[in-house]
């Protein structure tokens, strides 16, 4: 768009200010997008509730949450589509309520449905692309190539999108969205509809992307294998950011092992094992859930303590979702149980 | 770059898209053209015997006459139905979110599919006044109506009146008219997710509009009430223009110099309202489900 040169020297006027002025240059410093206090509500619903976040620049970031946990609120205020009701929210250093239009020349936003036009050729719906991002010509032309080839689709170009699978289909949306050299990537849901082998696929482009430069990925999803494979996580949970880490240091929070005893009275052996062992154990979804180091010596112990009480016993290594139970005392839903 | 140079990139890219889809659905042809035909046809000929013609000027104006102008509006009113069924579908699939989180100016997203919308309607109105000609089958006056009897006047069955300036004439009428009734349902289509809404609205407020657009029996003959509902609707003078344009003054609103000025400043005042509704829907961002 514009640099600082051919900004006017004199101060930004209202109304105009959107269209004709350079925004200040950013400096290399500043988060990629950093929120303080944002709130929004859709009429008495809360969705974001006074959001402190930052992501810096140059990593995958991963919005992980339930679906209704507000993540998808969060996505559409970072790219302009909506307006928060309460708070700051910045992108680049730009305030996403008064420099949307700077804002949208400087970042990739792919949604979770494909932002294509199905009745049009792959090569269309990218040369169509990026005359809406301003570009044209020989230079849009070069562009294209590059994606279409960085993405194994330059066989692909001429059939309509509609023929195309869903993996190939999202693999023209990332092009779609990269055509512009954004600073930032806004991705939701990235990975919903595709088949393993797909999934694999697109992780393996955004590890490419960040590799490359100083790109920066926002994604949000709900599939913990998503957000294992993101340098840091951010956990929404009814529009609260409840953790904030790298998926590494978020289960190193929970002491070692996890137990989980199925037991036909839950309330009542979790407290004589409380009794007994001492710690926190809890009550999650009718059964016992227990988190300490050393679970595989401490389960013949606990056998033995309450044999007959006993149904199932399982040990595990502490996953996201433990994480996820951990901070917020109630199972990740994959549904939207609230709505 | 530049706001004018982005807005005329974004604008002629969306405009060029509609015109792809356009030509790559072959149904929306039958859609929006062959209904109003078979609708004309049918009801022209079917209204035949039992239509008072209105007898000017030597000639008497049958119903396939009077129908004329108003099939024309109607080739247009559908076209513009469909054109903007394709904007909830945008929403649906997704196409509009990339286009709304793009630098493109909202503007653009308006012009391009009005002018999409509206330039399919002009072709498509083009291809109706040539049909009787093609068709070689109907009566002298419908050579008239079409505004070839600059050809016509090659047969026998050669006619004064003029012709070629018939469709000079026309033509400014077609494009405000299309532009009116597409930016009309750019307004109702925007902010729809479903076509089922879109179809209530076309069955409930759209047709009812178009049967009381003077299309189908003249204003002076209802009901006061009717009467009045028929005034204040803009498609009235949208028709009325049409059908002045053609020569068939004899029926139209009003007689004389007028005949022709009122109803199409009026087409045009309608047209610059609906754009200008448009355009303001479009630059508000929403709060609660997706702009």
């Amino acid at each position: 768009m514009t640099d600082a040169s051919t900004a006017p020297a004199t101060p930004p006027q209202a109304g105009a200010a959107q269209v004709a002025t350079a925004p200040a240059p950013t400096p290399a410093t500043a988060p990629a997008v950093e929120t303080a206090g944002l709130t929004h509500r859709y009429g008495e619903r809360v969705a974001l509730a006074a959001l402190d976040l930052a992501v810096q620049c140059g990593e995958i970031f991963g919005l992980l949450g339930p679906n209704g946990g507000g993540k998808t609120t969060l996505f559409r205020v970072l790219s302009t589509l909506m307006a928060p009701t309460g708070g700051t929210a910045r992108v680049l250093g730009l305030d996403v309520g008064k420099d949307a239009r700077a804002i949208r020349s400087r970042i990739g936003v792919v949604f979770q449905t494909p932002s294509l036009d199905k009745k049009l050729k792959v090569i269309e719906n990218l040369r169509y692309a990026g005359h809406l991002y301003g570009l044209a010509g020989a230079d849009l032309d070069r562009r294209i190539q590059e994606l279409l080839e960085r993405f194994r689709l330059a066989d692909r170009a001429s059939d309509l999108v509609e023929k195309l699978s869903g993996g190939l289909q999202r693999r023209v949306d990332l092009a779609r969205g990269l055509l512009h050299g954004p600073e930032l990537v806004l991705m939701d849901e990235p990975t919903t509809g595709l088949d393993p082998g797909a999934r694999i696929d697109l992780w393996e482009h955004l590890r490419a992307l960040r590799a490359g430069g100083k790109m920066t990925l926002l994604v949000t999803t709900h599939l913990m294998e998503d957000a294992e494979k993101c340098d840091r996580l951010g956990i929404l949970d009814q529009g609260k950011l409840v953790g904030l880490g790298a998926p590494e240091a978020l289960k190193g929070q929970i002491g070692g092992d996890v137990i989980t005893v199925g037991t036909a009275a839950p309330e009542q052996l979790r407290d004589r094992i409380r009794e007994r062992f001492g710690g926190e154990p809890a009550v999650v979804d009718g059964k016992v859930r227990i988190e300490r180091p050393g679970g595989a010596r401490f389960i013949p112990e606990l056998l033995e303590a309450f044999s007959g009480e006993i149904s199932t016993v399982m040990l595990g290594k502490p996953t996201l979702e433990d994480v996820f139970t951990h901070l917020t005392g109630h199972r990740f839903r994959t549904e939207d149980e609230a709505a | 770059m530049s706001m004018e140079s982005s807005l005329r990139l974004a604008t002629t890219t969306l405009w060029k898209r509609e015109m792809v889809r356009f030509f790559r659905q072959r149904n929306r042809i039958t859609g929006s053209l062959m209904n109003p035909i078979v609708f004309w046809l049918l009801f022209g000929w079917g209204l035949s015997g039992s239509f008072q013609g209105a007898a000017v000027a030597g000639r008497t104006i049958g119903s396939m006459e009077y129908l004329f102008p108003g099939t024309i509006a109607m080739i247009i009113l559908f076209t513009s139905i469909f054109s903007n069924f394709s904007l909830i579908e945008d929403r649906k699939e997704g196409f509009l979110q990339g286009v709304l989180v793009s630098p493109a100016p909202r503007l653009a997203i308006v012009l391009g599919k009005v002018l999409g919308g509206a330039s399919v309607a002009i072709l498509e109105a083009l291809l109706f006044l040539s049909l009787p000609f093609a068709l070689g089958l109907l009566t002298e006056g419908a050579f008239r109506l079409t505004g070839w009897e600059f050809l016509h006047s090659l047969t026998p069955l050669a006619d004064a009146r003029v012709g070629f300036w018939t469709f000079l004439l026309l033509l400014p009428i077609l494009v405000v008219f299309s532009v009116g009734l597409t930016a009309m349902g750019f307004r109702l289509a925007w902010g729809m997710d479903s076509t089922a809404g879109f179809h209530a609205v076309m069955m409930g407020f759209l047709l009812p509009m178009w049967l009381l657009s003077g299309a189908f029996f003249p204003v002076d003959k209802v009901p006061a009430v009717m009467r009045w509902l028929m005034r204040a609707n803009p498609m009235t003078y949208g028709v009325d223009a049409l059908r002045q344009a053609l020569q068939l003054h004899e029926v139209g609103l009003v007689t004389g110099l007028f005949g022709l000025i009122l109803p199409s400043i009026l087409t045009v005042i309608f047209a610059v309202a609906m754009v200008w509704a448009s355009i303001r829907v479009t630059t508000k961002r929403s709060e609660g489900s997706l702009a």
